[in-house]
């Protein structure tokens, strides 16, 4: 299960996502994001209660971080130790802008 | 998550049977209560075709309950229709039963405006059922959407009016019934949506099947016909007895007409599959002349198809290529690019390139059409049989185990790379290590680590390392046959969530 939060202020968007990005949750996000996502300069993702993440919802952020190369900029904060090992694994820290 | 949507449409079903059993229930009680004295025999009959029609309609809404091959929003309406017409039935019936008894006179008033209500609250549900075959979004639609929902609410509204006006109908105080003078008035909503519905069927003929055309013309056309047949003879009812009947049909057409479509579909991914399978090298031993080599793979895709694979070759007499990829996502989506991916990867390293180069090229040739945005995780290695020499190189994908001799099975933490497929102009790190004769290296994707059982715990790389260390000095089949049944017994029952794929290379040297 996934909940998602946003919260917008002008160009700027944070998502926060609490639970499980993978397959059965990672359309939810997609959908969403590819509604919001328009008019974006900067892109916040909070995983501070990410538990996992698949890699259909790597594809979203990678999709994500390629449209915010585009038109601004896309940072990922409050990354966990399992996540972190995640993206460590699949080269995503290389691509990724972590705080 | 679907197995949350299951318990909840369980608990849904044993909540309907219980409403409909006590309707049942209800109905068998008062005919049990009235008793068959001075009733007409029509009256008997009407009786005895609402409680079919009410059988059949109970049927139905639980066979939408285990049916899941009829999703979406057709069978939301379906439903709706389903419970309306049992809705009209079950009214029918009453109002035969409480006729003329004058004590049950306000009993007969308050089933009769339900009776009358069911009418226009089941034309306006086939409707929006129609609405959702033909599947066209448009201003005519929404306007017709609009006029029929008004329709609908006004048609309500007259017949609450009618309690106090008796416009429609009239129940006298000795408890008769008697139609109005204005009674084919409530008539006219139906026949409007009839009408409209007809028109829209046959303007949007291209797009509905055949037997979608059919089921709903005979929906319109039978209880109309039958309405105004008996529209002028007082004392026969059974609209709502064909409805049912009809209903039974479309469940009956469309069910065949679907179950159709879907074993179409299943021989395509079954061939798909085949397809897959054969194109993923598994003739074991691989290589029955090369006694340096111990090499065996599996690939167990979560569904039909998979996005995992393995591959291995040789670019010459001496040098052996070894890949384990994982696709981003499941199922056919997976399976195309995976098709691809290895394609690609199998065709760059027959160059004669380095590992880094070849998955460099693999990477840009992957990006250059990438619309679906799918990526790859792959782990690359090339292994010079005469020496031991491996060379490799990791995008993105999990460690891998070595177990090298006299230790066990470690993970081996080698330097990570971006997936392939991600992003142009990747450049990625290879390294080397020599193997000494008896080395063991074994490869997986992450539906291994990944699998989880019924309390949602993850096997994890502990686990399977421990599995491999146990089977250690056996052959790679073994190993592999092994480490399987280990994760199976892990996870027990439970589905698997991933493609699970792995592979073993034992270097004798």
């Amino acid at each position: 299960m996934l909940d998602i939060e946003k919260k917008a202020s002008g160009s700027k968007l944070e998502i926060t996502l609490i639970g499980r990005l993978d397959t059965t949750s990672s359309p939810k996000l997609e959908e969403m994001i590819k509604e919001v996502l328009p008019g974006i300069e900067l892109l916040i993702f909070d995983f501070k209660d990410l538990e996992y993440i698949s890699s259909a919802g790597l594809r979203i952020l990678l999709s994500a971080q390629k449209t915010m190369n585009k038109q601004g900029k896309m940072i990922v904060k409050n990354v966990s130790e399992e996540v972190n090992e995640i993206f460590e694994v699949t080269g995503f820290s290389d691509i990724l802008t972590m705080e | 998550m679907d197995k949350e949507a299951d318990i909840r449409r369980k608990r849904q079903a044993v909540t309907a049977c219980a409403i409909y059993l006590v309707l049942f229930v209800f109905c068998i009680g008062i005919i049990y209560a009235r008793g068959s004295e001075n009733i007409y025999p029509i009256y008997l009959l009407n009786i005895g075709v609402d409680l079919t029609g009410m059988v059949v309609c109970f049927v139905l809404f639980i066979c939408c309950f285990i049916d899941t091959g009829t999703i979406g929003s057709t069978r939301k309406y379906y439903k709706f229709l389903i419970n309306v017409t049992f809705l009209g039935l079950m009214t029918d019936l009453v109002s035969w039963i409480v006729d003329s008894v004058p004590d049950l006179k306000t009993l007969n008033l308050i089933d009769n405006t339900l009776y009358y209500m069911c009418m226009p609250l089941g034309c306006y549900f086939f409707w929006r059922y129609t609405e959702t075959m033909i599947k066209a979004d448009n201003r005519l639609i929404k306007k017709i959407d609009f006029v029929l929902c008004c329709g609908m609410t006004a048609a309500i509204v007259f017949r609450l009016i009618n309690i106090l006006t008796g416009m429609y109908f009239t129940i006298s105080d000795q408890g008769v019934y008697s139609r109005s003078a204005l009674y084919p008035v409530s008539m006219i909503y139906m026949f409007v949506v009839s009408a409209t519905t007809i028109f829209m069927v046959f303007k949007y003929h291209k797009k509905l099947e055949r037997y979608q055309i059919m089921v709903l013309l005979l929906y319109v056309i039978a209880p109309t016909g039958v309405g105004i047949m008996t529209m002028m003879v007082y004392g026969l009812s059974i609209s709502y007895g064909v409805i049912s009947i009809i209903l039974l049909l479309m469940y009956c057409l469309i069910n065949l007409e679907q179950s159709r479509i879907k074993a179409a579909a299943e021989r395509d991914l079954s061939v798909a599959a085949s397809i897959q399978q054969s194109h993923i090298p598994n003739i074991f031993p691989p290589f029955p002349g090369r006694p340096e080599i111990d090499l065996y793979a599996a690939m167990i895709p979560a569904r039909e198809v998979g996005g995992d694979f393995y591959d291995y070759f040789f670019i010459d007499d001496d040098h052996l290529c070894v890949v384990m990829a994982d696709v981003s996502g499941k199922g056919v989506p997976a399976a195309l690019f995976m098709m691809i991916s290895k394609t690609i990867l199998q065709n760059s390293a027959k160059l004669g390139k380095s590992v880094s180069e070849v998955l460099k090229l693999t990477n840009d040739s992957l990006c250059a059409n990438n619309k679906a945005e799918m990526f790859v995780t792959c782990w690359f290695g090339i292994l010079e049989l005469s020496t031991g020499r491996l060379t490799a190189a990791n995008a993105g994908h999990e460690y891998p185990a070595i177990m090298r001799p006299g230790r066990p099975f470690e993970i081996y933490k080698d330097e990570h790379g971006f997936v392939l497929g991600g992003m142009e102009g990747m450049q990625y790190k290879e390294y080397e290590m020599m193997l000494e004769p008896g080395t063991k290296i074994f490869l997986y994707t992450d539906g291994l680590p990944e699998a989880v059982d019924n309390a949602g715990n993850m096997f994890g790389t502990e686990r399977m390392l421990s599995a491999l260390n146990a089977s250690a000095d056996k052959s790679s089949e073994k190993i592999i046959g092994d480490v399987r049944a280990v994760a199976a017994e892990f996870v027990k029952g439970e589905d698997p969530f991933d493609d699970l794929t792995m592979l073993c290379l034992h270097y004798r040297g």
